[in-house]
């Protein structure tokens, strides 16, 4: 499957402008949902994280990976952080994986606000875009849940309460493997 | 000073003071002439923090030559393992290209280019036919990755020109449409990205010079004129006062800002800024002026169709640049310095972490 097959998927997805996404907050709409996808295979993820390990999503088949694409300076991907992160506390044991992308930030930008907001994701950098023009992402933050065979199964675009129940029970229905040694590391 | 002049202006000093800001904007005027050239020294310094690696970095030097604006790339120092000026294939977009040894812990380099500029405004009463470069004109009219003349940019573009017979009658309609349909949105990043494509489909029209005025561009090209965004830098105050289209300072690191130009036949290229019209109506006075007719905006609405000031530098045109030595992906345009290190693009939009500080001064005549 090709980033331009894939697209379709999110050719609804609105503008990458982060004040828009600011909007919606601002303006009291409702939080956003996650959405059913059409299953396509999921485009190629493998970047650095603030380590400079490298992080590939293909290393990740038969666990379920959320696949979260933020910036420091989106409010409401800031603010969706800290359910995600529990939410990854929660179900870790139970096959899922989060994966943070940040869009286009300095490590000496990201790293001060994760020890602000005492949050221990795994953070890659989508240092020149490419990665964001891949997956089609044009609103932040935008969320992919990619099954244990690696295909899309449900999207959100803005900002998610990971706390709850049916957003939870919705991603333990698609299970996973349990994590290796090195994935605990 | 006669004594005609010195009573009007005793009797107009207490009356003004007393006058809220925006009854003095009503003597606001923005008329730029070409004049006498002012000559400009920008400073760009790197110091690449925390490196990871083996560093280069690409540093935009000015390329533009024309009657507004000469350029001298310039000149650099630094403990560099390597830099050379490169221009780019397309567009010939200058930078300087900087390569660091991967021990070095604390790169650094610092370019510093001159140009002389001056006002530009265009004498619609005097029309000719300037030469064209056919190249040069056929480039202005192709699509980039952020600017497609096709699909909604097309049809759009058709609705606001459809019953124009003119090129200028249609600049002026796509000018109009504009400052009309789109808004300074100031919390975006820099400049903006400029996906236009975006903007038209979700209706979010706001945006910065990289946006407004790459949509635009975008819309003259798709209607059939010539037209291109010019990436540059403001380097001194506006001459008429308008706080918001002048640099307010030497520490120019975050005054980058992109104007526009059409090709006309009967005038050859021509200046053009929508976006800072939109910039002046947002953030010109301390509420948001909604209404392009209204006293401050209206003078910048009249002359930024034709005119601007020399009080900014032109980097360059050009769109979809691959920097040379990186295998990552392609800026959509080049206006700020560029770094990677371990070969990750360090955010070129956050100077402070970056870091990078740019400066302006004139040199005196």
């Amino acid at each position: 499957m090709t980033p331009a097959s894939h697209a379709p998927v999110c050719r609804i997805l609105l503008r990458f402008v982060a004040a828009f996404a600011c909007a919606l907050v601002l303006d009291g709409a409702a939080a956003a949902e996650l959405v059913p996808s059409s299953g396509a295979q999921a485009p190629p993820l493998a970047l650095r994280d603030l380590a400079g390990r490298d992080i590939r999503l293909a290393d990740f088949r038969g666990r379920t990976v959320i696949v979260n694409f933020w910036a420091t300076w989106c409010a409401p991907c800031v603010k969706e952080m800290p359910s995600l992160q529990r939410l990854r506390d929660r179900l870790a044991g139970d096959g899922l994986t989060v994966i943070a992308v940040n869009y286009q930030e300095n490590a000496a930008r990201i790293q001060p606000f994760l020890d602000r907001m005492r949050l221990d994701l795994t953070v890659v950098r989508d240092h020149d875009g490419s990665v964001r023009d891949a997956w089609d992402v044009n609103v932040f933050p935008t969320t992919f849940v990619v099954n244990p065979n690696q295909r899309i199964s449900l999207v959100a675009v803005g900002e998610i309460d990971w706390d709850d129940a049916q957003v939870e029970a919705r991603i333990r229905e698609l299970g996973g493997r349990p994590r290796t040694v090195a994935e605990r590391r | 000073m006669d004594r005609r002049t010195f009573v009007t202006a005793a009797a107009t000093l207490p009356f003004a003071t007393a006058l809220s800001p925006l009854a003095l904007a009503q003597a606001r005027t923005f008329t730029p002439r070409p004049g006498d050239w002012r000559t400009f020294e920008v400073v760009t310094r790197l110091d690449v923090a925390n490196p990871t690696g083996a560093t280069q970095a690409w540093v935009p030097v000015p390329a533009v030559d024309a009657n507004w604006q000469k350029s001298t790339p310039g000149t650099w120092s630094g403990n560099m393992q390597q830099a050379e000026l490169v221009t780019d294939p397309v567009y010939g977009a200058k930078m300087v290209h900087v390569t660091w040894a991967e021990a070095e812990k604390a790169p650094w380099i610092e370019v510093t280019s001159r140009i002389q500029s001056r006002d530009r405004a265009l004498d619609w009463s005097r029309k000719s036919s300037p030469a064209a470069d056919p190249a040069e004109l056929a480039l202005a009219l192709k699509p980039t990755a952020l600017m497609p003349t096709d699909g909604i940019v097309r049809e759009t573009a058709s609705k606001i020109v459809a019953g124009k017979t003119t090129d200028v009658e249609r600049v002026r309609a796509l000018y109009d449409w504009v400052v009309v349909n789109t808004y300074r949105e100031p919390k975006v990043r820099g400049c903006g990205v400029g996906d236009i494509k975006g903007m038209l489909e979700t209706g979010n029209m706001g945006g910065k010079c990289a946006d407004l005025n790459a949509l635009f561009v975008a819309l003259c090209r798709s209607s059939g004129v010539p037209a291109r965004d010019l990436y540059g830098i403001r380097v001194a105050k506006s001459a008429f006062g308008y706080r918001e289209l002048g640099a307010g300072s030497p520490d120019i690191t975050k005054a980058q800002h992109c104007r526009a130009e059409v090709f006309l036949t009967e005038y050859g290229w021509v200046a053009m800024d929508p976006a800072d019209v939109a910039k002046v109506m947002r953030q010109e006075a301390p509420e948001w002026l909604k209404d392009p007719k209204h006293e401050l905006v209206a003078p910048v609405n009249a002359g930024l169709f034709g005119a601007w000031e020399g009080n900014w530098m032109a980097y360059n045109v050009a769109h979809d640049v691959a920097l040379p030595g990186s295998r990552g992906a392609k800026l959509g345009f080049f206006m700020y310095p560029q770094a990677e290190s371990r070969g990750e693009r360090i955010d070129s939009l956050d100077p402070d972490t970056f870091k990078y500080k740019i400066t302006s001064r004139e040199v005196p005549a």
